[in-house]
């Protein structure tokens, strides 16, 4: 999905901006399409300083002269707090279909972005151009923002203190970097996958792969002296295919994406694409409705985690409580759920799609307990909640690129293990559904109403799964869904999956995880009834 | 009409194409974009965040040595393009040929001059960024008396937004093309406490946009803005599943994006070209119900999607897609026609329309249901277009006898997007103007609904 992203930068941007607007307000918060991401067990601990550090300096000529000026100037409307947001990234795309790799797509996007904060009031203006005249523009731009659009003649903010370089974690080291990797060995990754899938079964008719890979490097600076530095890899494989049996189509796929370099393509880890999307696309055939209705449903152990996405994370982001709008404000130190649930939004997680060494606003990166044994305890602060509620912030401001302000986001958020075997739990639902492959997670906000999309799974018969089913969609409110988990599995895995996660018009990958779980009764729709 | 902005960017689409000659380019087109905006959010009261940026980048399709790459960047300056030129042409080299790959035909260019189609607003394009600043505050203030004249009011929003664009398309041909466009919007939201329904909260918004300044500000359309999304967000009040069964489904106009959205993404050329549509080989035949006629727009007065010629510059014209609920035709770029077959349409969709079946919008169509449900918005939910299976989550309002009985929340519609367009009884007259898909609100036969519980399944513990 992303490669087509790059050919339609120019009709999109319109009605995406469009969206935004609206969306700041609606309420609504996406979960876009799944892509997964490896949770590779490497752990590494933290950090020599990387020779990126100076990357800004050396390529922009980027000094620490110029920073401070340019925090001098966000500050000189009045700000209590500016940071300065540094970016270069570039991405490439190759599109392999039917086994010929015969487009692909790169981009470039380079600039730096002001925030400047005045109490609660945000200030925000970007520049493409990292020269000193500009990027003072920018800043004197957002410091009229943060006053309300006037000047405040001879206000005076907080001065900038001294920047200093902090330490941080080192949690995507990549072994064989992207900026070091030839196409060609890009498009081998392709072939082998491409070759085995079309070569593995008679029904498959077409197939479809999609490559990426990019790295983001990041400098950001701010009022408090904050100076830190990062690069930031990202690489995805999505494999898909058509197939074909008795005149029905059928199409699925499996993908992968992680923080990672090129070794994390194993081959062994290109077979199991390739061969998971047949074999999901091909079980598709056997796949017969399900009784639509509310019903017990066993969710799968890994990409699952959709429904903490969903039900309780996007509700738990502090943006939303300090405003009250959510279903879950002033409800902290409550019992949500049961004894079983504790639920962890954790950005320190080697090689996860949602693994940060620091927050897109200095903050460092941290495993953050939001229920513990069913009991709320924490929300997902950035800087201007923490001061809100005058607690420190999670690490969990988090922004698109540099041309947008940061806000609370989810990170890797997953379910703890529980007390039981995950084959008991499926051995006590008498007629329900098993979910295993999960897309299109959506939620309200204020009524706490959720619904993510099973792209495939099995109807459980009398405490066993009986045939596949296929593309039903759950609906459920979220504090009520927790309410009905009633049995958590001892085997917890954090999904292979990474998704996008989307909120007032800015994506962040993310990644999710759940032991299998039980939800005594939810919503499923589907075309029997 | 030629901005400085406009003088720019055609230079920099001009120096691109010089380059890709030299990098080895048989044929390229170059795109370059550069937009001003302003984005305003009140809150409760107060600013919660403004923020103000231009905005350029240049897309470059490279055709070189029977080979095809896009490649794009935000980094203009001409010491930085030389390199990325180079990289490009360099992974391009590295693709398998693919023939088919190539510039349309010159004559399907667009030619100039370009008509006027209202999309540039002096007044709007010369607009401080205070202007919107005040808009803004103005609409929340709107927004919050009119939450705090509804009850129970949790929070309040104002924003505004505003755009000027420019466009240059330059291809190797000699095509120059360019637009320039400006866009503002307006936008209400409220969210009120449901007493009832322990901490859940129901939010509702509404906005406007326009292509002129004038079409924005005045209290009388603010303040219509205000009471309408806090009527949306009132008539959400006590919300709870309907009952499960099958139904007629009336879906309000701005939500019926969400289906015309699906159904043109079976009529794009690469889903059909790998055969994930489920149109795919349908041309001229009856696809939905006879009184179905969707149009693709491209010359229209205002319109959101109006444009004079398309991403490869090919002269926009109105066609049909759909008509009496006959399948006619598709939307094909140069590349995909020929790998099809078919006769080249325009790539991507400008402005689409339905032609409405008889006078009436939701509200009409809503006074005439005898007993069903109608849906506001969707939640989550998938679309397969291979299959045309669907299933989505929504929100909406159960009817019987033509009067709302309750709000509606918690339920799933299924089936086939075959039957469903089939289905379709009524197509109102009240397309939604402020995006490019201006669906009305659409009346469909019985779809599957599943809400609340039929039976207890077996439980867990």
């Amino acid at each position: 999905m992303m490669a087509e992203h790059a050919g339609q930068v120019d009709l999109s941007r319109r009605s995406f901006l469009l969206a935004a607007t609206a969306a700041t307000v609606a309420g609504p918060v996406l979960l876009g399409l799944g892509c997964q991401s490896l949770a590779s067990g490497q752990a590494t601990s933290a950090a020599p300083p990387a020779p990126h550090l100076e990357y800004f300096e050396g390529a922009f000529g980027i000094t620490a002269g110029d920073l401070d000026r340019v925090l001098r100037e966000a500050l000189g409307g009045g700000g209590d707090y500016s940071d300065l947001y540094f970016q270069h990234s570039q991405g490439t795309w190759i599109v392999m279909e039917d086994g010929k790799v015969n487009r692909a797509f790169t981009s470039v996007s380079l600039g730096m972005g002001v925030r400047v904060l005045k109490r609660e009031q945000t200030g925000y203006a970007f520049s493409q151009e990292l020269s000193l005249p500009a990027m003072l523009e920018a800043a004197k731009a957002a410091a009229s923002l943060a006053n309300g659009g006037g000047q405040a003649p001879g206000a005076r903010g907080l001065e900038a203190r001294p920047l200093k370089r902090q330490p941080r974690l080192d949690l995507y080291p990549q072994a064989q970097p992207w900026d070091q990797v030839g196409v060609p060995q890009r498009l081998e990754l392709l072939r082998r996958v491409g070759g085995r899938m079309a070569a593995s079964d008679g029904r498959i008719k077409k197939t479809l792969l999609q490559f990426h890979d990019g790295q983001s490097r990041v400098l950001l600076a701010n009022s408090d002296g904050v100076l830190l530095s990062d690069l930031r890899p990202r690489t995805s494989l999505f494999a898909s295919c058509v197939a074909e049996q008795d005149g029905r189509r059928e199409s699925n796929y499996r993908d992968i994406t992680t923080r990672a370099g090129l070794e994390v393509y194993t081959p062994a880890l290109l077979d199991e694409l390739a061969g998971g999307a047949v074999k999901r696309t091909l079980e598709l055939f056997d796949a017969r409705p399900l009784m639509a209705g509310e019903m017990p449903c066993v969710l799968a152990p890994g990409s699952a985690g959709i429904l903490l996405h969903e039900a309780i994370g996007h509700g738990l982001e502090a943006d939303f409580n300090r405003r009250r709008v959510s279903t879950y404000a002033e409800r902290l130190g409550q019992r949500i759920a049961g004894e079983q649930v504790t639920v962890v939004d954790d950005g320190t997680i080697p090689h996860a799609h949602g693994a940060i060494n620091f927050d897109d606003e200095g903050g460092q990166s941290q495993r953050t307990v939001l229920v513990e044994k069913g009991v709320l305890r924490s929300y997902l602060h950035d800087r201007l909640s923490a001061r809100w509620y005058k607690c420190d912030s999670t690490g969990s401001g988090r922004r698109q690129s540099f041309e947008y302000a940061p806000m609370p986001r989810m990170r890797a958020t997953f379910m703890e293990a529980g007390p039981f075997e995950p084959a008991e739990i499926i051995a006590s639902v008498k007629k329900g559904l098993y979910a295993v492959q999960f897309t299109n997670g959506q939620v309200n906000i204020g009524a706490g109403d959720f619904s993510f999309y099973v792209k495939s799974g099995y109807a459980i018969e009398n405490g066993k799964l009986t045939h596949p089913v296929k593309d039903v969609n759950i609906i459920g409110n979220g504090p009520q869904a927790l309410s009905r988990i009633s049995m958590v599995g001892n085997d917890p895995a954090l999904a292979t999956a990474g998704y996008m996660c989307g909120k007032l018009g800015q994506t962040v990958p993310v990644s999710q995880g759940l032991p299998t779980t039980l939800v005594s009764a939810i919503n499923v729709g589907g075309t029997h009834g | 009409m030629a901005s400085q902005a406009l003088e720019d960017l055609t230079r920099v689409a001009e120096q691109a194409l010089v380059a890709a000659k030299q990098a080895g380019a048989r044929e390229a087109s170059a795109n370059a974009t550069r937009s001003r905006f302003v984005d305003v959010g009140f809150r409760d009261g107060g600013l919660e965040k403004a923020s103000a940026s231009i905005r350029q980048g240049l897309t470059v399709r490279l055709f070189l040595d029977g080979r095809y790459a896009l490649h794009s960047t935000s980094d203009l300056r001409p010491e930085a393009l030389a390199g990325f030129m180079d990289k490009a042409a360099a992974l391009t080299r590295l693709l398998e040929p693919d023939p088919q790959r190539s510039l349309p035909e010159p004559a399907r260019y667009a030619r100039g001059p370009a008509p006027d189609l209202g999309l540039m607003d002096q007044s709007l394009r010369q607009s401080p960024t205070a202007l919107w600043m005040d808009l803004g505050r103005e609409m929340e203030g709107l927004s919050r008396a009119a939450g705090q004249g509804a009850g129970q009011l949790v929070s309040a929003q104002g924003g505004s937004y505003m755009e000027v664009s420019q466009d240059v398309l330059a291809t190797s041909y000699g095509f120059l093309g360019s637009q320039e466009e400006t866009g503002g919007f307006v936008v209400a939201s409220t969210v009120l406490m449901d007493p009832g329904q322990g901490g859940k909260r129901r939010s509702g918004y509404w906005w406007r946009g326009s292509r002129r300044l004038a079409d924005l500000g005045g209290q009388d359309r603010l303040k219509t803005l205000a009471s309408t999304a806090a009527a949306r967000a009132l008539r959400q009040m006590g919300a709870r599943p309907g009952p499960s069964g099958a139904f007629p489904v009336l879906v309000e106009n701005q939500a019926a994006s969400r289906l015309l959205g699906d159904l043109l993404g079976c009529l794009s050329g690469a889903t059909l070209h790998q055969e994930r549509s489920y149109l795919r080989g349908r041309q001229g035949q009856a696809v939905a119900a006879p009184l179905l006629s969707i149009s693709d727009q491209p010359l229209l007065k205002e319109g959101f999607g109006s444009r004079w010629y398309d991403g490869e510059g090919v002269a926009a014209q109105p066609f049909t897609l759909i008509e009496g609920g006959v399948l006619r035709d598709f939307y094909l770029d140069t590349y995909y026609a020929r790998m099809l077959g078919l006769k080249p349409t325009t790539g991507g969709h400008s402005n689409v329309l339905l032609t409405p079946s008889q006078p009436g919008g939701f509200g009409e169509m809503l006074a005439g249901l005898e007993r069903g449900l109608a849906v506001t918005s969707f939640l989550g939910g998938n679309f397969n277009s291979t299959t045309g299976d669907f299933s989505y989550g929504l929100q909406g309002l159960w009817v019987e006898g033509g009067q709302v009985a309750h709000a509606v929340e918690g339920m799933n519609m299924a089936g086939n997007f075959d039957g469903l367009w089939r289905s379709l009884q009524r197509v109102g007259d009240d397309p939604f103007p402020y995006t490019k898909l201006r669906t009305p609100s659409l009346l469909f036969g019985e779809l599957r609904l599943s809400g609340a519980s039929l039976a207890p399944g077996g439980a867990g513990q």
